[in-house]
């Protein structure tokens, strides 16, 4: 999960808009440091989730570090209003979370909050750009529901658990109805899941 | 039960980063390591402050700062490969924690003065900073045994 992305990608953040969010200032500035390496123009920097979200209101940005643990409004209840309160394109806006010590109390926060990813502490420039990259290439779908609003936590859908009815209208139902075409005959079935030598 | 609605969606991110141009991967990392590398100095001295802050707290045996002066450092020395410094940083975070179940002040001393003996060896991985980690781990598992009944 750690590995680095390929030194042959390449990736391009020019013309992406960034918005870092940290109460620490050191903090802040380290991350601005690392983002701009990655090549990142416009960073937009915030001491607190209050003036991000202000920010927000006004103008759309391609992409959010925030970190967890903030007076007034932390990092979970920053995102929850992101993906509850505001429209789209804006509460699609892809979110990295950052934490350094997650505490207990948090763990649910953290999974049921609506971050793309919640990446811990320590964190290298490496990790960080294969999230950004996975990001890019995310193909999760976004998901609303009383309980949750976010990035489909579910990596893989293996479709609702066995009994339960699905809540989606893309999940299939477990009853097996009567067939309404007609059987395949063997040899159209062989074709589907034999391997054939193929001449090149 | 509600149903929940759900949509693909591309975003600007995705787009932009599809385009054409950029940098390779290895220049965008020997970037943000170089960037990286030139904050570190005045981070450590960072720690060092946030760590008399804590020393005082401990001193004064104010509760709320404890995990909060720890936290910080995790913070901070979370963007830099420090060593034993982290772990033990961590630990002193799991047993101030609010959800910890026991406090135990002579605990919370020992992983204070343990960050201290780490940071002024400059984190590096020696034998005495495995065995402070490993009193730490100590420490921990026996307050964890404190809560178990029996």
């Amino acid at each position: 999960m750690s590995r680095s992305p390929r030194s042959s990608t390449r990736v391009n953040l020019e013309h992406a808009s960034v918005l870092l969010i940290d109460d620490n200032p050191q903090a802040l500035d380290i991350l601005s440091s690392v983002v701009q390496g990655f090549g990142v123009r416009e960073q937009i920097r915030c001491g607190s989730a209050l003036e991000a979200s202000g920010i927000l209101k006004r103008r759309m940005v391609d992409l959010i570090l925030v970190d967890c643990a903030m007076p007034q409004m932390d990092g979970y209840d920053f995102i929850r209003w992101l993906r509850r309160e505001t429209s789209q394109p804006t509460c699609l806006t892809p979110v990295i979370m950052l934490t350094g010590h997650a505490a207990p109390s948090n763990v649910h926060k953290s999974r049921d909050c609506g971050a793309s990813f919640v990446v811990a502490k320590p964190i290298t420039p490496g990790v960080l750009l294969q999230r950004i990259l996975w990001l890019a290439s995310d193909e999760r779908e976004f998901v609303k529901s009383e309980s949750y609003v976010g990035p489909d936590r579910r990596v893989r859908n293996f479709g609702p658990p066995l009994g339960v009815p699905g809540r989606r209208a893309g999940d299939l139902s477990a009853h097996v109805g009567a067939a309404v075409e007609a059987n395949m005959d063997q040899a159209s079935i062989d074709t589907l899941i034999k391997p054939r030598r193929v001449a090149l | 039960m509600t149903e929940a609605k759900t949509f693909r969606y591309k975003t600007n991110l995705a787009r932009k980063m599809s385009a054409p141009g950029g940098r390779s991967v290895d220049e965008a990392l020997g970037a943000a390591d170089r960037a990286l590398s030139s904050h570190r100095e005045a981070a450590m001295q960072g720690l060092a402050v946030i760590l008399t802050r804590l020393e005082a707290a401990c001193a004064a045996q104010r509760r709320p700062d404890i995990y909060e002066q720890a936290a910080a450092l995790l913070d901070l020395s979370g963007f830099f490969e420090t060593g034993p410094l982290h772990p033990a940083i961590f630990s002193l975070c799991e047993i101030s924690d609010q959800g910890a179940a026991v406090w135990d002040w002579p605990s919370v001393d020992v992983h204070v003065r343990a960050i201290r003996r780490i940071l002024n060896s400059e984190c590096r991985d020696t034998d005495e900073s495995r065995l402070l980690l490993e009193g730490l781990v100590a420490v921990r598992q026996s307050l964890q045994n404190r809560t178990r009944p029996g």
